[in-house]
């Protein structure tokens, strides 16, 4: 008999290309609070999701009260006393609270007696510190009041182990402070919380124990007493190698791309980006570090024209082109290479020729006034596919059918050879090389680095500093909807990025 | 493999509606011959053909609503427009002659596609602006059309000298589709014949065509290359409004010769059927719509002959839908039986 509440041995979950769990190990006590940390992609959310029955694992042994267990579906976790509270909150909103916390219980009988039920609702909650009224509609909630309800679903199933996805990512501070409150609360009494997240505040604050988790394997479990700020960022980040391309110092030659306190909404009307303003010169390539969600998408898509800015100005070499349309944008030489090659970047069903002319198919030599040219449009496609060494059975496949490094080559070729735009072209490229091979890894990149010694200014987004350190002139660090940080790659400090990223800004 | 499901799926067809014959106690194979009777017989061959031309002309409409995925039913209320276009037009000439006799057609297949067009941007305006479901606003606007229709047949426009029946005046002879000689195929068939090759070129040559594919395909990548989705969409919608409109017209000048109401019996629905089971290929849609007109006279065949309900062809023609949507599951999916 263990002294371990629940223990997960060996925990192997593999995805088509990438292994997201390789042989994780996790143990949680009962009545504490464990902190799970990583960077996004590192697969703390895929173990969790394990645990609650969303996903089967491939390997790997997980037990309860040190039994063996086998969760097929979350109905089977919530069975063993695990309940999971979501990022995206699952409640019917046109529903009172009674009713989406009785929703799918087991206890209820044909009849409900809601006022029962709301009577049994509203004592726990005020045993556990989760002041709402049963009987209001979840429409009418807060982010917090909404996830006040999640937890009491799972206190009202009797759960004794509950995971929390980042639930402080939609909470205002006051009801961030509230949530602590309850879940030191809840942990007094009895009940083991896994606790997800990437922010190194957080852990420090709220955690008993801390398993940090890089790339799908886990690095370390530690007493959070006895360990610090900068210790976690070094074990969540890691320590890159950094792969030494052989490169010229920048020849910078003019300003390419100029963002003046640039404020944009999510489509929520959340504030994404707060006042960014940076400057791009011709000739530099510039790398973003940056855990995901803290406004690189937003930033994106309003320097390539995709997302409007609510305030703030945008200009490509001396033109102003605030909130002007993506083809304007593109025909002032601003090409994209977005975070999803197979839906934004390609249009899966479409051939790898169509796909090659996406922005190009309305200019000549690919039309006249109303018909397309399909000889040129073919000539082209296989003269890319030659230049771009894409491997593809031929050029009239849908382009879904390829790998994920020639989707990639597909984008970057199209892009890249535009026809439009003339020299000295701004490039943004999200995420350019996640999920491909190394071999295609180093192409990208060293493709990247061709296009900036031939005068394009280029700014790229990675959660990879491996990749920011070895190919950037200059990194940005992103974090909240902010540049938090710049500085030359010669002179970055890996440390100083971390913490950065995790959001402790270092003076 | 694909063409062995496709085979399988009709066949399961017919042998499902087989049994429903057995339960109306009708031998299921005198049944089926009676329905495919106007295949061997050429004057219901000729009526077979007259059913098509409105549901092919809405039905080509539709594929290219169905390739930008605009998922429009709004065809039946399109064909009411088309009917109260013409109609009105009939009226107002026989009232004012501003058309020479030669001239009133020509015009009028223009009247009647630029006004059902204006009908169809509706619901494509709603969607780009508001991101209204399309399937929702299309079908209750054929409910506005068929009523709005029927109210002006049985008001203003009842005609005075028709003993207080519910129809229009007739319509002169220079408002009808003259006939092909030796048939009762009216001349509209060449405006669905055009059709077709009109949407064939549109989608396959057209630099408008490769828009509406790469909307169709993916909403993002057609704003990420700066396609304006609701020029594409409204573009779309206003041609596929215009030929259901002209379906409307068909009916009327070439079939019925008055406005009548309820005068579509669904044609606007057939076309959703065979648009999807004809696989949004233009010159498929021709056959199959002559092949579901072949159907409704089928239909009518068994409920002269065998007293069976015209009713039977629907069902027959919901079933054909279902076991081939049920078809196009297994052509992507493969089944894997595991214990």
């Amino acid at each position: 008999m263990s002294e371990n509440l629940l223990e997960m041995v060996d925990i192997v979950k593999v995805f088509p290309g990438v292994v997201a769990n390789d042989r994780v190990n996790f143990s949680l006590k009962a009545g504490e609070i464990h902190a799970l940390l990583g960077e996004n992609g590192a697969g703390k959310t895929t173990l969790m999701n394990i645990l609650y029955g969303i996903y089967k694992m491939d390997s790997g042994v997980i037990k309860v009260d040190g039994r063996e267990v086998s969760i097929r579906s979350p109905r089977n976790a919530i069975k063993l006393g695990i309940g999971m509270v979501h990022q995206n909150f699952k409640l019917v909103p046109a529903h009172t609270i009674v009713e989406n916390v009785i929703l799918g219980s087991e206890k209820n009988g044909f009849i409900l007696d809601l006022k029962k039920s709301g009577e049994k609702i509203k004592n726990l909650a005020s045993s556990f510190g989760l002041m709402v009224d049963p009987f209001s509609e979840v429409w009418k909630l807060s982010m917090g009041e909404r996830q006040r309800v999640e937890i009491l679903k799972l206190l009202y199933r009797n759960v004794r182990i509950m995971i929390f996805d980042e639930p402080t990512a939609v909470l205002t501070p006051q009801e961030k402070k509230e949530l602590f409150s309850s879940l030191r609360e809840m942990s007094s009494k009895g009940k083991s919380i896994i606790f997800i997240t990437h922010k190194l505040d957080e852990v420090l604050e709220i955690s008993d124990r801390v398993t940090v988790l890089r790339r799908g394997k886990n690095v370390a479990t530690k007493v959070t007493k006895e360990t610090n700020k900068v210790e976690l960022a070094n074990l969540m980040i890691g320590r890159p190698v950094i792969f030494e391309y052989s490169r010229y110092p920048p020849k910078l030659s003019g300003l390419a791309l100029k963002v003046e306190n640039i404020r944009v909404l999510d489509e929520d009307g959340n504030l994404r980006l707060k006042d960014v303003s940076f400057s791009l010169n011709s000739g530099e390539i510039v790398g973003v570090a940056g855990i995901a969600g803290n406004g690189q998408r937003e930033l994106a898509e309003a320097i390539t024209g995709l997302r409007r800015v609510s305030s703030g100005k945008i200009f490509v070499k001396d033109k102003d082109l605030t909130n002007a349309s993506p083809r304007r944008f593109f025909e002032n030489g601003v090409l994209f290479i977005p975070e999803e090659r197979l839906g934004v970047g390609t249009a899966p069903n479409l051939s790898v020729a169509e796909n090659l002319v996406l922005k190009s198919y309305n200019n000549r030599p690919f039309c006249d006034s109303v018909f397309l040219n399909f000889d040129s449009i073919q000539k082209f496609a296989e003269r890319l596919v030659n230049d771009f060494e894409i491997v593809c059975p031929s050029v009239k496949v849908p382009v879904k059918l390829l790998s994920g490094g020639n989707l990639q080559k597909v984008v970057l070729a199209r892009e890249l050879s535009s026809l439009v735009g003339g020299d000295g072209r701004v490039i943004v490229a999200m995420y350019p090389t996640r999920g491909l091979d190394v071999g295609a890894t180093e192409y990208v990149r060293r493709l990247l680095l061709k296009m900036r010694d031939q005068g394009n200014a280029i700014i790229f987004f990675s959660e990879d500093l491996e990749e920011i350190l070895s190919i950037s002139d200059r990194i940005f660090v992103m974090f909240d909807g902010r540049i938090v940080g710049e500085m030359d790659s010669g002179k970055a400090d890996v440390e100083k990025i971390g913490l950065m990223m995790a959001g402790s800004a270092v003076s | 493999m694909s063409f062995a499901i496709s085979l399988a799926s009709i066949l399961s067809a017919f042998i499902i509606s087989g049994i429903i014959f057995v339960f109306s106690n009708v031998d299921p194979i005198l049944a089926y011959y009676n329905l495919f009777r106007s295949f061997t017989n050429s004057a219901l061959l000729s009526e077979a053909v007259v059913r098509a031309i409105p549901i092919m002309l809405v039905a080509l409409g539709l594929t290219l609503a169905y390739k930008a995925n605009f998922i429009s039913v709004g065809g039946e209320g399109q064909i009411y427009v088309g009917g109260i276009v013409i109609t009105f037009l009939v009226l107002w000439n026989a009232q004012n002659r501003f058309l020479p006799d030669p001239l009133f057609m020509p015009i009028a297949i223009i009247f009647v596609f630029l006004f059902s067009s204006v009908w169809g941007i509706i619901p494509a305006l709603l969607k780009a602006r508001f991101e209204t479901n399309e399937v929702l606003t299309t079908l209750m606007m054929n409910y506005i059309a068929q009523i709005i229709s029927n109210y002006l047949v049985i008001g203003p426009w009842k005609d005075p000298k028709g003993y207080g029946f519910p129809h229009s005046p007739p319509f002169p002879e220079y408002a009808r589709f003259p006939l092909i000689p030796g048939t009762t195929i009216n001349s509209s068939i060449f405006i669905g014949i055009f059709a077709a090759i009109a949407i064939y070129v549109i989608l396959a040559k057209t630099k408008f065509g490769f828009e509406v594919k790469v909307v169709g395909d993916s909403y993002s990548a057609a704003k990420y290359a700066g396609i304006s989705y609701s020029k594409v969409v409204c573009l779309v919608m206003a041609i596929s409004a215009g030929l259901s409109g002209l379906a409307g017209m068909s009916l009327l000048s070439g079939v019925i010769g008055r406005l009548r109401p309820d005068f579509s019996p669904g044609y606007g629905y057939t076309g959703i059927i065979v648009a999807w089971l004809c696989n949004l290929n233009p010159f498929i849609i021709v056959l199959g719509s002559i092949f579901f007109g072949g159907l409704l006279v089928g239909g009518e065949v068994l409920q002269g002959s065998m007293g069976l309900s015209v009713g039977i062809t629907d069902v027959f023609q919901a079933l054909l839908l279902i076991t081939t949507l049920s078809g196009e599951f297994f052509k992507r999916y493969k089944l894997v039986w595991r214990r």
